[in-house]
């Protein structure tokens, strides 16, 4: 990702919460509509199931809860990426619930900003840089670390609490 | 610019990967073929054709290690295939010591391949040793020879007459491909006497359709030479396979010392047409004038023979290059992922469609389910392998055990040509051989102890694989010693495995040899003795969803046998339901199914329930899966399996039987190991499917341990 010249790079945007994140289209499968996930016994919260992918099972995360937010009820808008995520030196296939897809978005390579060290909210691993559009800002996502721990990221210790976010979070754990 | 540079030489570096990967899987055949032969050369069967197999595995592992770099292999070959020359020729004998050097050369050959030449100092000091110890062998065999002649191969040169040969080679247009280059083979003809090649290139192609990487020439090569057919066959030997070679006698004699066959050869040359026979005959008989007409019998005879050749060269083509072909494991796994969601679809459609009253739809998805499993079992039937090929290493272990020690042991191999799943096969090896091993350490008794119980000094053990409907029996049966199950279950009460007043029938005394710790071998020895011994073996079966039954009469002997599924894809299981997910526990763990009341379950003392006079502890899925266990009023429960005890698993709902495509959960679900993987069932959802032996242990409370 860090290459030395000017090159322009897609991304696609989407939205969880109010913050929107970007995810380079060379990682991006394809994107599901949201669908009946079966869901695996003692497994932590964030990770919602498997679906059948054409014949294959894949597994499926909420970002939402994986960032530590809080979970909403799924509703038309919300879409499960597929994403290719590398570890240990495989590829793997994962899907991820969002709120909603935005876009898909150029950027020049220096219109990318590496996540501010200091005062960031994001641990710097998960974020490959940000992008300002319409004073608004964009994350990048790192996949490969985003979604190949197991462990809960903490995306917004220092963010104010999203009690704004009016749909309830309540009825989400049922069986 | 710089990529035009590189890119020919990037290809040239991946090709020369390929190759040499193709060379190693095919090395790797080789050695196992070699392997083969030894053994069987040990027990004197079909003896020519094995020195040939040998010969000619050391001559292509030669040729080919040297042609891809690996130069320690084509070295330490060459010493090899000079022995093989000999025995060919009948001037070594097949004896005990040359087949030990030849085993203890294949072993070496092995890491050759894989190390390539790069190797650490103790295969260095081994590979120096070994070389020194054929040499001296060479030496040793070849001495009485040499004082006879000049040199051991100069002889059978010598004493052959010169003869006039007609070879025509046309490979094949991909011949390239293989890395092969046509002018060595004829530069190699060229070493051996007066020799004329004669390129035919009528069929090159216009420039516009001209490939580079093909080759659109054939040679028409007339040599005058000592060697024999066979000496001029071999050195096609790479390329037979992608050519068509005929050899072919003109004359008994050196028809280059007569002019008029020059001046042939020269005519031939420069209009670039084929020799004509009945011409060649002419100047032949010509030339015999004095001598009686030969050549027109023998032109008869060549063209039988070519007639011969012809039918030969199809009939092997039919054999061997297009009976089967090789194709990379991961193209057949997609192939088997595609059919497998070809299956799943078919069976959603089957679903929909009875939905329609059509009689034109309902024909149609009923032609299309017949087909889809027709092609399921097609598809299937390609991935499978032959039992045969992991028995050589079985062969293997009993030769060097016994001789080790110091047993008579015969392996007896009997359903080489059973089929199965490649990861099954690869999954049984170890625990046979495992079982072999114990066998010959155990089973098997030495030779005195055995002409004293009146049997024959040589200990047999049978190995035998077959179908029985949807799972495979591999049984292993000795007639060695037997297991003495009074000694077994002293031991297990010795180690507390089994309670000091217990009263076992002589098949439960025989199951203890599952138990973890217990080994009733007399002394550690590298063989077995360590007491990880048949409990290993058993979660191993286990795992590949399979299972062990063990039957032995002290004296007697002892039949093993292990009865595991075709292959590891495709599950047997019932299909149940907690809480909103389906699963699937596999059908050999399943005993019985019981319908119960929720309430009683929750009264039961100690999570025991009472079916059919039996104690069975009971594990509470919705509990342990963290559901509400007050739901539903009715549930079932299904009692499985679990080492020598049964225990039941409580679910809603038992479904039915099906039969579904097992699909890895991933790596994502790695902390789940209670469930082994995952199905894509006839409606599109997904199932998972329960590995009760990881359940139960698992979710056992310990004080509980499962008791009669």
């Amino acid at each position: 990702m860090s290459t030395s010249y000017n090159s322009i790079q897609s991304y696609l945007t989407f939205r969880l919460a109010q913050e929107t994140f970007a995810i380079h289209v060379s990682r991006i499968i394809k994107i599901l509509e949201m669908q009946k996930i079966t869901e695996v016994p003692r497994a932590p919260a964030f990770m919602k199931g498997v679906i059948n992918l054409r014949g294959d099972v894949l597994p499926v995360i909420d970002a939402r809860e994986k960032f530590g937010m809080k979970a909403t009820d799924y509703d038309s808008r919300t879409c499960i990426l597929v994403l290719a995520t590398k570890a240990e030196g495989d590829t793997l296939q994962v899907g991820v619930i969002v709120d909603a897809v935005l876009d898909v978005v150029k950027y020049p390579d220096d219109a990318i900003k590496n996540s501010p060290a200091l005062g960031s909210r994001y641990p710097s691993e998960v974020v490959d840089g940000v992008m300002t559009a319409d004073n608004d800002f964009i994350m990048i996502l790192n996949v490969d670390h985003v979604f190949s721990t197991d462990d809960i990221i903490s995306l917004n210790e220092n963010m104010p609490t999203l009690n704004e976010d009016t749909r309830s979070s309540e009825n989400q754990k049922q069986n | 610019m710089s990529q035009v540079i590189e890119s020919p030489n990037d290809k040239f570096a991946i090709d020369m990967e390929m190759l040499k990967q193709k060379f190693t899987e095919e090395a790797h055949e080789l050695i196992n073929d070699l392997e083969n032969s030894v053994l069987l050369l040990e027990k004197n069967a079909d003896e020519t054709r094995q020195i040939e197999a040998v010969f000619r595995a050391m001559h292509t592992l030669k040729g080919s290690g040297g042609m891809f770099g690996y130069h320690k292999i084509s070295e330490f070959t060459h010493d090899l295939e000079t022995i093989y020359d000999f025995v060919r020729n009948g001037d070594i004998a097949v004896t005990k010591p040359l087949l030990d050097i030849t085993l203890q050369a294949v072993d070496h050959l092995k890491v050759l391949i894989k190390h390539g030449d790069d190797i650490d100092e103790e295969n260095t000091s081994r590979h120096q040793q070994l070389t020194a110890t054929i040499r001296v062998f060479v030496q040793q065999q070849i001495a009485p020879f040499n004082k006879q002649s000049v040199a051991g191969i100069g002889r059978a040169l010598n004493t052959n007459p010169v003869v006039t040969w007609r070879i025509v080679f046309k490979p094949q247009a991909d011949l390239f491909h293989n890395g092969s280059n046509p002018l060595y083979l004829i530069d190699e003809l060229h070493t051996y006497g007066n020799a004329v090649a004669i390129p035919h290139t009528r069929s090159i192609p216009d420039l516009s359709a001209f490939d580079a990487e093909k080759c659109y020439v054939w040679w028409e090569i007339f040599i005058a030479t000592r060697q024999t057919t066979e000496a001029l066959h071999d050195v096609f030997i790479f390329v037979e396979d992608d050519s068509y070679v005929e050899v072919q006698k003109i004359d008994d004699g050196d028809l280059f010392d007569y002019n008029p066959f020059r001046e042939y050869l020269d005519k031939i040359w420069n209009e670039h047409t084929e020799a004509d026979l009945v011409e060649l005959q002419e100047i032949v008989q010509a030339r015999n004038a004095v001598s009686p007409p030969r050549l027109s019998s023998s032109v008869v005879i060549a063209e039988d023979k070519m007639t011969a050749a012809t039918n030969n060269s199809a009939a092997s083509n039919n054999d061997e290059t297009f009976a089967s072909i090789r194709v990379a494991t991961p193209k057949i796994d997609a192939m088997m992922n595609l059919v497998s969601e070809l299956v799943t679809l078919q069976a959603r459609l089957s679903r929909h469609s009875e939905q329609y009253n059509d009689d034109d739809l309902t024909a149609l998805t009923e032609n299309l389910s017949s087909l889809s499993k027709q092609l399921r079992e097609t598809a299937f039937s390609i991935s499978l392998i032959p039992f045969g090929s992991i028995t050589t290493r079985f062969q293997r272990l009993v030769r060097d055990l016994s001789d080790s020690l110091g047993k008579k042991i015969t392996l007896v191999v009997e359903g080489q040509n059973t089929e199965l799943d490649k990861t099954m096969v690869e999954g049984i090896a170890d625990p046979l051989m495992h079982i072999i091993r114990n066998c010959i350490d155990h089973g098997i008794e030495n030779p005195e102890e055995r002409l004293l119980s009146g049997k024959s000094e040589t200990g047999t053990i049978h190995l035998r694989a077959l179908h029985v409907g949807n799972s495979i029996h591999i049984e292993i049966n000795d007639d060695g010693a037997g297991i003495d199950a009074d000694a077994l279950m002293r031991k297990a009460i010795e180690r507390k495995i089994l309670p000091a007043d217990a009263s076992l029938s002589h098949q439960e005394k025989l199951q203890l040899i599952f138990s973890p710790g217990l080994s009733t071998a007399q002394a550690v020895t590298d063989v077995s003795g360590r007491g990880v011994g048949m409990d290993v073996v058993l979660r191993r079966v286990a795992g590949l969803r399979g299972e062990i039954q063990i039957n032995s009469q002290q004296g007697e002997g002892t039949q093993i046998t292990l009865v595991v599924p075709l292959t590891m894809s495709i599950i047997d299981g019932m299909h149940v339901r907690i809480g909103k997910v389906g699963y699937i526990i596999p059908i050999q763990v399943v005993r019985q199914i019981h319908s119960v009341q929720t309430q009683k379950l929750q009264n039961a003392f100690d999570n025991m329930l009472v079916i059919e006079g039996e104690q069975i502890p009971f594990f509470w899925l919705r509990q342990h899966f963290g559901l509400d266990i007050s739901k539903p009023d009715r549930c079932e429960v299904v009692t499985v399996q679990y080492g020598r005890h049964q225990a039941g698993l409580v679910v809603d709902k038992v479904i039915g039987e099906v039969q579904t495509v097992l699909k890895p959960l991933g790596r994502a679900y790695r902390q789940q190991k209670f469930i082994s993987g995952a199905t894509v069932m006839g409606d599109g959802t997904v199932a998972l499917v329960l590995d009760t032996n990881e359940i139960i242990s698992r979710f056992l409370p310990t004080k509980s341990l499962i008791r009669k």
